[in-house]
């Protein structure tokens, strides 16, 4: 059943059928709530307060518009308020380590989990309107359409910010991105040759 | 950057995200420019770079339970449902209200009509749309009768009586 029909039977007083609005949704949510608080119990906060205030507001959501991109607005702007206000607790590396999946070793998962949180480090580090389209374009999975509806912009101001934020990255990440540890591009020769 | 279109929708591009028209023509530009099918490519290792390294913590298993435990699962059961048909009823009742208010303001008219004899058609009709009042006004004293011997309340023409004897 798609989320539109969902909504429309759960707004005809079937509120029970949100738990599989909350199944569908919870990784990705929980995923973007983890991104801004780097720590598991503030996400798990941020991410069923996201939920709660989206359902309060269904009967605001206009049939016809894509019920992801609305509930995505709800939970960037939560993000954002919570990111302002609150300043983020210590990196929980030990705590989110049993979270993962572990693939190979247990010393090339511990090299993983410190690459993928230096990268999400640097992401993070970048000024906000760069952070949030690089999150919903590159980790999320969004079309930059899908990015101006939620971040209520231009499709044009999206792919202008994709590219700054993508280079302000590349420049962050210089050392890992040519041919760092556990990295598998190609460096910047290899690519020439590979465009040749 | 040299080329015009170096800053073009070439996320959207790689993503397929335009429209077919679009999507030919960027691809005609890209075969003869280095610079933009530098751009796309450096897309495209940003993307597999970052999924590679994507980091995603699984939610709590309770989070589905506390999330629906924390909602009103009934917000909105009185709220959408019924409301066409409410206001279908609404309005039905409204049409009958008017109707019977109708109806009702005739009636006193009706006794004018009997007086005159040069209106034989609607002195019939006032007749008969007072026929069901008076029916009932008739109906309404029988039972007031009835309540009135049944609780031994005296009626008008007893304490007529009455007060006769008292005298």
């Amino acid at each position: 059943m798609q989320d539109e029909e969902l909504i429309r039977i759960i707004l005809h007083g079937n509120g029970e059928l949100y738990a599989e609005i909350v199944e569908r949704y919870q990784s990705k949510l929980y995923r973007t709530a983890y991104h801004y608080t780097q720590n598991i119990e503030d996400a798990r906060d941020l991410t069923q307060e996201i939920f709660i205030k989206a359902y309060n507001s269904l009967a605001g959501f206009k049939r016809g518009s894509s019920f992801s991109t609305w509930l995505y607005r709800i939970a960037v702007n939560h993000c954002i308020d919570w990111s302002r206000k609150k300043k983020p607790r210590q990196h929980e590396v030990d705590t989110v380590v049993d979270l993962y999946h572990k693939e190979g070793s247990p010393e090339d998962h511990f090299l993983r989990l410190e690459s993928a949180a230096e990268i999400q480090g640097a992401v993070r580090s970048l000024p906000e309107i760069y952070s949030t389209v690089l999150l919903l374009y590159y980790f999320e999975d969004f079309t930059p359409r899908e990015i101006a509806d939620i971040l209520d912009t231009s499709k044009r101001t999206v792919e202008t910010r994709l590219f700054r934020g993508r280079k302000l990255l590349r420049e962050s990440l210089q050392s890992r991105w040519d041919g760092g540890e556990g990295n598998d591009l190609p460096t910047q020769q290899g690519r020439v040759a590979q465009l040749r | 950057m040299t080329c015009r279109r170096s800053r073009d929708e070439w996320h959207s591009y790689v993503k397929s995200s335009l429209s077919e028209l679009e999507m030919q023509e960027m691809t005609i530009h890209l075969t003869g420019c280095s610079e933009c099918r530098e751009i796309v490519l450096d897309i495209r290792e940003t993307l597999g770079f970052l999924a590679k390294n994507l980091v995603a913590p699984a939610p709590p298993i309770d989070m589905k339970i506390s999330i629906m435990a924390a909602i009103t699962p009934n917000k909105y059961r009185r709220k959408y449902p019924r409301y066409p048909v409410e206001l279908k009823t609404w309005g039905l009742s409204m049409v009958a209200a008017g109707l019977i208010l109708f109806v009702v303001n005739l009636s006193p008219l009706a006794a004018n009509f009997n007086s005159t004899s040069s209106f034989g058609f609607t002195s019939q009709i006032g007749w008969i749309l007072t026929q069901p009042f008076n029916s009932m006004g008739r109906a309404a004293d029988a039972v007031l009768g009835k309540v009135e011997n049944l609780y031994g309340i005296p009626t008008k023409i007893e304490q007529a009586i009455i007060k006769e004897d008292a005298r």
